[in-house]
């Protein structure tokens, strides 16, 4: 019986602290360092405040048992009032700022990243996948956003108030301040046990859940399928049992989370009684006042809230250790590609270009082999060749996505990489195969390159290339949003919007993949007229798919094995009966047989 | 409300657990507020009265309280959790097992993530009110009203005086959160905002850098970073003045207690004691009074939930068994439309216009048509994937909605433009329609589809796991996973819905080869673009704004120069001469040369995620 397979990526969980990595963290806060005084000092007023009041009432109970003066209770109520709205005000400086901070360098980091990001050649994104990066500047930053407006502080405050507590009844009374330090030890004992077995049965609820939502989201991808096959029963019951596993898992999980408290509260309260028990005695013998006894009682209270909050905040740190490393490694790519510090910006170009004895590859494999192409302003290349031939590779190195091993690709005699990529990228235009467009409106997106392009030029644009009646008819015209569902665009349409987004531009020169996907044969007609208005007047280079792209080239460059095997016009290349006429015949014969073939 | 108890009615069958878990939840609060009435006496009757043996039976007293409530505050929460846990898992069975016997129709205008989110975070709400907010409005209002009855019945005016604060508390935890809801929504919108951004800037990183819109995008970015920043300060500036402001007013009530109490104690008006059990007593009360505050929300969230889950599981099942429908036995293949009308969206039938036509058993049928014509809703309606308006679908003069579903549709194949495999082996994905499939008869399927010999070529063979955490097939392969699976069906009727679309020319020979053995001996539905395969076929029907213009063979269709398929020919011919011309003067094709579909090579010029346009 078919289960969908689900890798589960566990958390690693290494050290709480790794000093590089926090030094290079605690940097991100470095602009900031008034305001973290700010909040540090803010911190231990609040915790000296709070540790006042439990004191007062000792206070209190003491004047009224000895000296029994009026005057002196009002004087200590007056004292807890002011107290009270001092710790107010030190606790909202300290929540603001803390939070502000925490905002303050998520927003640096995220920004750093992004901007990074931009700098990374397209391979980084290729080689980790879109759903890594995405998790690396969402997720791990997230977990850097707790830290800083959570963590950090609250174990400085949990401490704080630890040793606090530690201190002021080791003056008050240090035997009987020894004897409840005895709870610690215990507490300490029963966090970690508790910690080692709930962590795994988390980690299996975690695991569990993983594969049911892995479960549902295929089949609610591919309901259309599951309902085709009529595969409904068999899924159901497949279902069931996966998310029976959960149930079990989550159930299991309860118990420990479920144990957790009671027994805090019970060691609370057991402490509370043993306080009693000896202090009690010692109250008998007047060793301890009945103040102190009272200050003893509220105190072991709070001695279990920040053990058990420093318990979670050593897991924070170390998924923050982790995050931290992921996000630095990020920001630690080198760019494959960058402008060199002299790097000038491109002259506005003819458009001749030369490729002089390039090599090229990616890892140790060479993938292009010493070629040579010189192109003359104004001339369309079509690059024909198996896929795996080298062609996408040719377009790659033109808009330095990446860099030649050796040789060099020269535009008007400037080698690419000696001017900045910016003024490269924006003189040349590209139309890719899988047209990717936006999240936005059809204006927008032809748009993209100029945004600031009147309503007029766009629409030329989109006349220009024949789109222009499609859009218009759509419900909201020009201002139609393209998304996941918003309008279902074809193929076709896609790419005929994406011409007119180059043509836009308005590049010299002007690279483009053509779609092997099959397209109606009216919009396929409408691509071809307006190819050729897009191809007028600029350098071109196409990885072509269809015959009449071929036809129409003033050169067909033939490409095998990183090679250029070919190159001539079509007539030549067939009278020549090499390669090119391989191929071309092969074409021919599958459309001669195919059902839906392309040429 | 009605939300709420409809949710609730999902405890029904753990009755039992329910009455434990409040049964527990009381008995551990009456121990729990035991607890410092014992301690008073202690300090009274022990401590000041220098009792050595009350001391002593109060300190046992205490453990043994303690011990007992411990016990039954774990009971208490455990027993939330299993209910938590099992009304989650029910809702989530039931999603699962609506999702699967709801119409297309739905799923073409839902939104994949949104439907995620329904199975995944607002069950999580409601888990989260079942286990939480639920327990602690009881709770809550449990520890206020013993609170309140026993502090006012111990000493009247102190009792006023711990409780003085109380009702200003509640209103303004549960006016905060209230508030702050809006915030926080406003924030997590922003968040999607910030994240679609992002998504769209790594997914689209080829357009934006071939553009060179890199500086761009990033200032772009850093502006809805800002927003989200702004935001979330927004949520912080009343989220911080709020929390300390709670503390400080219970801390003013404790202030009362200990002055007013330590005046009272000093007149003679109170035991130490008392003093000490007032001063936990009024501690105590901030705890549950914060819990409102999130009681609320807890609340809200889980209803908003309940209402977006309900909304799927009340959608219609418009497709289903009618209530006589019967089992059809052996398909011979007669399909036939009969003054079919039908539309996407209901009440319209603006696909197809009474369209008529009939297929015997072993007949090609192609339909052509440009973009939207009507061919792609021709073909779903004859497994039922949609209802017809008007007319009727017969198959062997049955109509399709007087047979069950999965009679009907377990003899039908279809091989769709874009085939969607799941994430199993390759031999699970080829048996998927019938997973009872001998290994024999999965390769015999594989082999006849072409696919056995780059089956082999992987790692592990037919059990090697494919999609996203497995082996990445192109397009080609696919699509001959996707024939091999309609083949070991067996279908008497086979749809083909440009099933050559998405694959690159290198690959569409072997895929041709393949579609014909599948399609021999059936009754068989192609949607083509192009016109050569359409020269096969028996019959030929041409769409044009969901009507059929024309119909006939090849041939006959070629006669009317007028016509659309003339036109469509026309267009297409220009191209073939050009090819045929070519070899033709060369004396016939060269040798096939073997070994074409490497899928080797240098990463493609291509964009992860992109959606091909839907459905055509």
């Amino acid at each position: 019986m078919g289960q969908i397979r689900v890798q589960v990526d566990d958390e690693i969980l290494g050290k709480a602290y790794d000093s590089r990595i926090a030094s290079r963290l605690l940097g991100f806060l470095k602009p900031y360092r008034s305001r973290l005084l700010f909040t540090t000092a803010m911190v231990i007023i609040g915790t000296i405040a709070d540790l006042m009041l439990p004191k007062y009432f000792s206070m209190v109970v003491d004047e009224v048992r000895q000296e029994q003066r009026m005057s002196m209770v009002n004087l200590i109520g007056i004292a807890f009032v002011i107290t009270v709205i001092i710790r107010f005000f030190a606790n909202w400086g300290q929540y603001y700022t803390t939070q502000w901070l925490g905002g303050r360098v998520v927003f640096d980091i995220r920004n750093r990243m992004f901007r990074h990001l931009q700098n990374l050649s397209i391979g980084y994104i290729d080689k980790r996948g879109v759903g890594t990066v995405m998790t690396r500047i969402q997720n791990d930053v997230a977990v850097i956003q707790e830290l800083f407006s959570e963590t950090v502080i609250g174990i400085i405050s949990n401490v704080l108030v630890l040793v606090g507590i530690i201190v002021i009844m080791l003056i008050t009374n240090w035997k009987l301040a020894l004897l409840s330090f005895l709870v610690l030890p215990i507490m300490t004992l029963v966090m970690t046990y508790w910690q080692k077995y709930a962590k795994a049965a988390y980690r299996m609820t975690r695991r569990t859940l993983s594969i049911v939502n892995a479960n549902l989201a295929e089949s609610i991808a591919g309901m259309r399928v599951v309902q085709a096959y009529t595969r409904e029963p068999t899924n159901m019951k497949a279902f069931r049992k996966i998310n029976g596993d959960n149930l079990d898992a989550a159930i299991e999980a309860a118990k420990y989370s479920s144990m957790l408290f009671p027994t805090v509260s019970f060691l609370s309260s057991a402490s509370t009684a043993m306080i009693v028990y000896f202090g009690g005695q010692l109250v008998f013998n007047e060793a301890l006042s009945l103040g102190e006894l009272v200050l003893f009682i509220a105190f072991i209270d709070r001695f279990f809230a920040p053990i058990r909050e420093l318990s979670q905040q050593y897991s924070t740190m170390q998924s923050a250790m982790v995050a931290g490393e992921r996000i630095f490694e990020v920001l630690d790519v080198e760019p494959e590609v960058q402008d060199k510090p002299d790097a000038y910006e491109l002259p506005e170009i003819e458009g001749k270009v030369d490729y002089n004895n390039v090599t090229f590859g990616y890892g140790n494999t060479e993938i292009l082999h010493d070629i040579d192409l010189h192109v003359k302003p104004g001339e369309t290349i079509a690059f024909v060749g198996e896929t795996g031939a080298g062609k996408s590779s040719m377009i790659n190195l033109l808009m330095r996505f990446s860099d030649v091993w050796s040789g060099s690709i020269t535009i008007d005699g400037h080698d690419i990489r000696d001017v900045t990529q910016e003024s490269l990228r924006s003189q040349l235009g590209i139309v890719l195969q899988d047209t990717f467009l936006f999240g936005s409106t059809i204006r927008q997106n032809i748009a993209y390159a100029r945004s600031h392009a009147t309503s007029q030029e766009i629409e030329q644009a989109a006349r220009d290339v024949g789109v222009h009646e499609f859009i218009e008819k759509l419900p909201d015209g020009y201002d139609t949003e393209v998304q996941e569902r918003g309008v279902s665009l074809s193929i076709g349409q896609r790419q005929l919007i994406s011409f007119a987004r180059a043509l836009l531009a308005d590049p010299k020169i002007l690279i483009l993949d053509e779609a092997t996907s099959s397209i109606d044969t009216q919009t396929e007609h409408l691509i071809q007229q307006a190819l050729k208005r897009v191809l007028v007047g600029r350098t071109s280079f196409v990885i072509a798919h269809r015959l009449s792209t071929i036809r129409e080239a003033d050169k067909v460059v033939v490409m095998d094995e990183g090679r250029i095997v070919e190159m001539g016009t079509h007539d030549e290349l067939i009278a020549a009966k090499g390669m090119y006429y391989n191929l071309y015949t092969m074409q021919w014969r599958s459309q001669g047989t195919a059902a839906g073939s392309e040429e | 409300m009605k939300t709420l108890i409809r949710i609730l009615g999902y405890l029904k069958p753990y009755r039992t657990w329910l009455i434990t878990v409040y049964a527990a939840l009381f008995i551990a609060l009456g121990l729990q507020l035991s607890i410092p009435a014992v301690l008073g006496r202690a300090i009274d009757h022990g401590v000041i009265a220098r009792d050595m043996s009350y001391l002593g039976k109060a300190t046992l007293a205490i453990v043994g309280l303690a011990t007992l409530q411990a016990l039954f505050t774990f009971i208490r929460t455990y027993g939330t959790n299993v209910l938590a846990e099992r009304v989650g898992n029910d809702l989530r069975n039931e999603l699962y097992e609506t999702f699967q016997e709801l119409p297309f129709r739905f799923f073409d205008q839902a939104q994949s993530g949104q439907l995620m989110a329904r199975a995944t975070d607002d069950i999580n709400n409601i888990r989260g009110m079942l286990m939480f907010a639920l327990r602690a409005i009881v709770q809550a209002i449990g520890m206020l009203i013993i609170i309140a009855v026993i502090v006012l019945m111990t000493n009247f005016w102190l009792g006023v005086v711990a409780l003085s604060t109380t009702p200003l508390l509640i209103w303004w935890s549960i006016h905060f959160s209230i508030t702050i809801r809006p915030v926080f929504l406003k924030i997590q919108q922003q968040f999607g905002v910030m994240t679609s951004a992002l998504q769209e800037n790594v997914a689209g990183g080829r357009v934006v850098r071939a553009f060179a819109q890199e500086k761009e995008e990033a200032d772009r970015f850093e502006a809805e970073l800002d927003e989200l920043f702004e935001r979330n300060l927004r949520a912080t500036r009343q989220w911080s003045v709020s929390y300390p402001m709670t503390l400080a007013l219970n801390a003013l009530s404790v202030a009362g207690v200990i002055w007013v109490g330590g005046w009272m104690v000093l007149t003679g008006r109170l035991s130490f004691g008392t003093l000490v059990q007032f001063e936990r007593y009024t501690s105590m009360l901030q705890e549950p009074i914060r819990w409102l505050g999130f009681v609320v929300n807890r609340m809200a969230r889980a209803i908003a939930s309940g209402d977006r889950i309900f909304e799927i599981l009340d959608t219609k099942r418009s497709i289903k068994d009618a209530p006589d429908a019967t089992t059809m036995p052996d398909m011979r293949g007669v399909v036939e439309f009969h003054d079919v009308s039908f539309g996407y969206a209901k009440g319209k039938a603006d696909a197809l216009h009474h369209v008529s036509f009939q297929a015997r058993p072993g007949q090609i049928t192609a339909l052509v048509g440009p973009t939207g014509s009507g061919k792609s809703s021709v073909v779903s309606l004859i497994p039922r994937f949609y209802d017809v308006a008007e007319g009727q679908v017969t198959i062997d003069g049955r109509d399709v909605r007087s047979i069950t579903l999965s009679s009907l549709r377990s003899q039908i194949g279809i091989v769709m433009q874009e085939s969607f495999l799941f994430s199993m082996t390759v031999r699970e994905n080829i048996a998927y329609g019938r997973p009872g499939a001998s290994f024999e008869e999965v390769v015999a399927a594989a082999k006849a589809a072409r696919a056995h010999d780059f089956i082999l070529r992987m790692s592990e063979g037919y059990d090697t796991v494919i999609g996203e955490r497995g082996v990445t097939l192109s397009g080609g392969q696919k699509q001959r996973l996707a024939i091999a699976r309609a083949l070991l069906v067996d279908p008497k009727v086979l749809i083909l819905d440009d099933a050559t679309a998405s694959v690159d020319s290198e690959t569409e020979h072997d895929i041709q080869q393949a579609l014909r053995t599948l399609m021999h001996g059936r009754t068989s539905f192609v949607i083509a673009q192009r016109l050569t395969t359409v020269r096969d076929a028996d019959q030929v029907l041409v769409f044009e704004n969901g009507e059929i213009t024309q119909r006939g063979t090849h041939d006959e269709l070629l006669t009317d120069s007028d016509g659309f398929y003339y036109e469509l020919y026309s267009m297409q011919r220009q191209d073939q001469d050009d090819a045929s011309r070519a070899v033709v003067n060369e004396g016939g094709p060269p040798p096939l040369e073997e070994e074409r579909d490497r899928e080797l090579g240098e990463p493609a010029i291509s964009v992860p995620f992109t959606r091909a346009g839907g459905a055509s």
